[in-house]
């Protein structure tokens, strides 16, 4: 190994470094979760602000904390939708059908389709 | 003549080696041990630039052949990847840097032809997908930069070896 040569591993660092503070920053900026009651969209939350928020007229209450989301507490008798814990990703919404209520976590525009 | 009958086991090799890493479960999905990589590094450094991206074209075309993604998303994922690899290789090879960084660079060039072939193809939320990617090529762009320097090390000091008793491999 000769000196350019850590020279380059170095920039590879750097650029991979670059690469995760970058996505890191668009990551964070385009977090919401949308709850809906049965079809429309009632309320529309920012995931990097750590919030409480009561819900139909107090039934339900959501908590937003570390960028993720989940129901702590809800008037229905399941209780399911709190046992769902937190959520910060489009595959884990959380439902709650006694209620009518569902909250999925997205980006601006559509997720990514693996296939 | 000679150089044909080994190109084509290069070729064998590398076609075995894509196929039985297809089969070994990873941590980061659709990231890859990269061991046919092996065999297109040394194509480079044996042969050269003709002789190594003759390589990569059959070995990708008979594997998507093989294992039946032949025309899909992974097949253009793979041209595109391997041919930002090969010309990444290719040009660092030209500069004489040390082989595990040439092999380093190509494994990261290898994901961000993928990656842009997902941008452009699936969506341009895929761009998140790649520092996983870079940090997981890091690793298996070293492996296999070792392993290569290892087999030309054995191959010069074998052809040293048979040098002497006026044979050639």
């Amino acid at each position: 190994m000769k000196k350019r040569d850590f020279i380059l591993l170095g920039f590879i660092c750097l650029f991979i470094g670059l690469i995760i503070c970058l996505t890191r920053i668009n990551n964070q900026k385009e977090r919401y979760a949308y709850v809906y009651h049965y079809d429309d969209l009632i309320m529309k939350i920012d995931l990097n602000v750590d919030k409480k928020y009561s819900i139909l007229d107090g039934e339900v209450v959501l908590l937003v904390s570390k960028g993720k989301i989940g129901v702590l507490e809800s008037d229905c008798k399941d209780h399911l939708c709190e046992d769902m814990g937190m959520t910060n990703t489009s595959g884990h919404p959380i439902i709650c059908v006694p209620n009518g209520l569902s909250i999925i976590v997205s980006g601006e525009s559509r997720d990514v389709i693996v296939g | 003549m000679r150089k044909y009958v080994n190109l084509a086991m290069l070729l064998a090799i590398s076609i075995v080696l894509s196929i039985v890493e297809s089969f070994i479960p990873t941590i980061v999905v659709g990231a890859k041990l990269g061991l046919a990589n092996i065999v297109i590094l040394l194509a480079i450094y044996m042969y050269g630039i003709k002789e190594s991206l003759l390589l990569l074209v059959l070995r990708i075309l008979i594997v998507s052949l093989l294992l039946g993604n032949f025309l899909s998303i992974p097949f253009y994922m793979s041209v595109a990847g391997g041919l930002c690899a090969l010309g990444m290789m290719i040009l660092l090879k030209f500069f004489h840097f040390h082989i595990i960084c040439v092999s380093l660079s190509g494994a990261l060039c290898h994901g961000i032809g993928q990656i842009f072939i997902a941008v452009i193809i699936i969506a341009p939320e895929a761009l998140y997908y790649y520092p996983l990617m870079a940090l997981t090529s890091l690793f298996t762009g070293f492996i296999t930069g070792f392993i290569a320097r290892q087999f030309l090390n054995i191959r010069k000091k074998a052809n040293d070896e048979e040098n002497e008793t006026g044979l050639t491999i």
